[in-house]
């Protein structure tokens, strides 16, 4: 095989113009193939973050607030609703549950009590597994009172945000998510007290409920694997004190999941049409070749060369040219898509989350994989074509080689 | 006999006529046969038919005694690997390789062949034929009675024990067409048995006491 590699090399060096022309559509292809995947992937991440944002199977409000409450789950406007019992507590305990997490909402504020008009949401980051998907990566030792998280679309002073007069540390910053959610505050749940204090000291008017008795606005809920939801509510109905409304987050995503289905229709369907183009063009290019290869194979033919020889070295050299082709647009690929995955993101209006060093590796693997059977099956026809004549006349044809 | 051809008859697709019909041919080991006959007789045609790097339409050829027809393509690679040689009239080699590695090439595919020693023993045929600087060259770097010679070398390189040459002193000068011809005289008389095409004006340097057929032009 080896002393074939060697003869491969010789005869991908030998003719630059084929050489190129051969590895022109394979690198697109790949930076097609590739890049498709790289884009593919790194929206399904962004939506499976969203999906984790608001991941829940149910979502409890207080009675009358459900409307409001899927309002709050596509667009990100929260009400002021709030539960007096510590419901968190009870359904953490309740046979099904996975996991349960509350928030507590402050509707937005005046603004000019604060240096931007926001909404502020208190969170546990002990339970949260909603928010958690997005800035985990980026606190290290936990959050503290005295520190904040801000949506995307807030500007910090110096890694500071003020608000009611009062300062507060910026640890952390939300990834996108194109909705008013950009523009939330997130308090640890600790923090509660002293953030309605200060608020209310600067004037910032809060509703009785706010002041007293209010516990959490809502409590997010995921039932263990298999467990059915209703079987849960049904607990919820027997154990919560306060009359309630559940809304299904899950279902209300599926909204947003089918936009992105559209743009993986669009997406896809140009990768398979760029791809069949170019493939055609491939094959179109082993068509023109073969005929060149003739002579030469002949030669071969005539001095003892196995057929199954030549057919390696043929298809050896097309894996090479394969390889290489592959390798050069992928690279393009890395090298331009890559950078820009965050503007795609944006034009496309979805969660773009790009992907690991491992997982472009894995992406390139991949690519690398799919170039090679279509070269294969490419390089089919050439390595049947030119045992066609029998050597005598091969040799004898007419044309170059 | 080395090869024998039992009323063989060629005809080229598209073609009105056969090159030659029904011919009978026998050629005994370690016999020097010259194929004559003048431009467009089918001496070409015939040597690619015994060689087996043409099938005739209708008959059968003999190597060996053994039926060519009942072989199967890794016995016709084994063969033409190792027994039967050729020198072909044109189209000589492959243009990106040099003229050593032409030479070689047949037995780069060999894994079994030592190399080093083949390509002591080319070199030194190619001194002989006068031509060992240009090993190293491309082929479109050689006149064509240049070419001929390192062709020539390829082809006797593995001591075949038959080597069907087509022209080998065609384009050659006098003198080096009579070294070339010793050479192939010396050949045979190591055990190959050698099958040469070539015009009426070149046979004498063949003078043997072997064999010779003189095909007529039949069918024009
Ligand atoms: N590939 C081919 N297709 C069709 N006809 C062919 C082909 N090769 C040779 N012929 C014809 O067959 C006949 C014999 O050709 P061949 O080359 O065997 O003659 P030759 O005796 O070797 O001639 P020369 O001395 O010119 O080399 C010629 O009439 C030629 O036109
Ligand atoms: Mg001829």
């Amino acid at each position: 095989m080896w002393i074939e590699g060697k003869e491969v090399w010789k005869r991908i060096k030998r003719n630059h113009t084929s050489t190129i022309l051969f590895l022109l559509p394979i690198a697109l292809f790949s930076w097609l193939v590739f890049g498709g995947i790289l884009v593919d992937a790194s929206l399904s991440r962004g939506m499976k973050k969203l999906e984790q944002r608001l991941g829940a199977d149910m979502m409890l409000v207080p009675q009358g607030q459900a409307e409001q409450a899927e309002g709050f789950l596509l667009e990100g406007a929260r009400g002021s609703f709030y539960f007096h019992q510590n419901i968190e507590d009870v359904i953490s305990k309740m046979e099904g549950v996975q996991e349960v997490t509350a928030q507590f909402f402050l509707k937005s504020l005046s603004a000019d009590c604060c240096t931007s008009e926001v909404e502020i949401v208190f969170y546990h980051p002990e339970t949260d597994f909603l928010l958690q998907p997005w800035i985990e990566s980026q606190i290290k030792d936990g959050i503290k009172e005295n520190q904040v998280v801000i949506g995307y679309a807030i500007e910090p002073e110096n890694g500071k945000l003020r608000l009611f007069g009062q300062s507060y540390d910026v640890v952390a910053k939300m990834a996108e998510t194109g909705t008013s959610l950009d523009k939330s505050v997130y308090f640890p749940f600790s923090a509660l007290k002293e953030v309605l204090k200060t608020a209310k000291k600067k004037g910032a008017f809060l509703t009785d409920e706010q002041e007293k008795e209010a516990l959490l606005s809502t409590v997010y809920i995921n039932v263990l694997p298999g467990y059915d939801t209703s079987k849960v509510l049904e607990q919820c109905h027997k154990q919560l004190e306060e009359p309630f409304d559940v809304v299904y987050p899950r279902k209300i995503q599926s909204s947003m999941g089918e936009e992105l289905n559209g743009i993986y229709t669009l997406l896809h369907g140009m990768i398979w049409i760029g791809g069949a183009l170019l493939t055609a063009l491939f094959f179109l290019l082993h068509m023109i070749f073969a005929k060149s290869r003739m002579k030469e194979v002949a030669l071969l033919r005539i001095f003892g060369v196995t057929n199954g020889s030549i057919r390696n070295m043929l298809w050896t050299e097309n894996l090479f040219l394969c390889l290489i082709g592959s390798g050069l647009g992928c690279l393009f690929g890395v090298w331009f898509i890559y950078p820009f995955g965050h503007y795609i993101g944006m034009v496309l209006h979805m969660p773009y989350l790009g992907p690991s060093g491992l997982e472009m590796l894995l992406q390139w693997v991949y690519t690398i994989g799919i170039v090679m059977a279509v070269g294969c099956l490419a390089s089919l026809y050439p390595t049947w074509y030119v045992f066609g004549k029998e050597p005598y006349i091969a040799l004898r044809k007419e044309g170059e080689n | 006999m080395v090869v024998e051809a039992k009323s063989i008859t060629v005809q080229y697709k598209g073609k009105k006529y056969p090159v030659f019909k029904d011919l009978d041919i026998e050629v005994e080991k370690g016999a020097f046969f010259v194929l004559t006959g003048e431009s467009g007789s089918g001496k070409s045609t015939l040597l690619a038919t015994l060689g087996g790097y043409l099938t005739a339409n209708s008959g059968s050829v003999l190597y060996q005694g053994e039926d060519t027809k009942q072989w199967n393509k890794k016995k016709w690679a084994d063969v033409h690997g190792n027994e039967i040689s050729y020198l072909p009239q044109s189209n000589l080699f492959l243009p990106y390789d040099t003229v050593l590695d032409n030479i070689l090439l047949p037995y780069r595919f060999q894994k079994k062949k030592d190399l080093e020693q083949l390509k002591e023993q080319a070199n030194e045929w190619l001194d002989q034929f006068g031509i060992k600087e240009l090993a190293k060259y491309y082929p479109h770097e050689l006149s064509g009675g240049e070419q001929k010679r390192a062709a020539l070398v390829r082809a006797i390189l593995q001591k075949p024990k038959l080597l069907l040459a087509d022209e080998p002193t065609t384009g050659l000068d006098n003198e080096t067409g009579e070294v070339v011809a010793k050479a192939l005289k010396e050949l045979a008389l190591q055990g190959t048995s050698i099958i040469v095409g070539t015009h009426d004006a070149c046979v004498e340097k063949y003078k043997t006491d072997g064999h010779h057929l003189d095909i007529i032009k039949s069918y024009r």
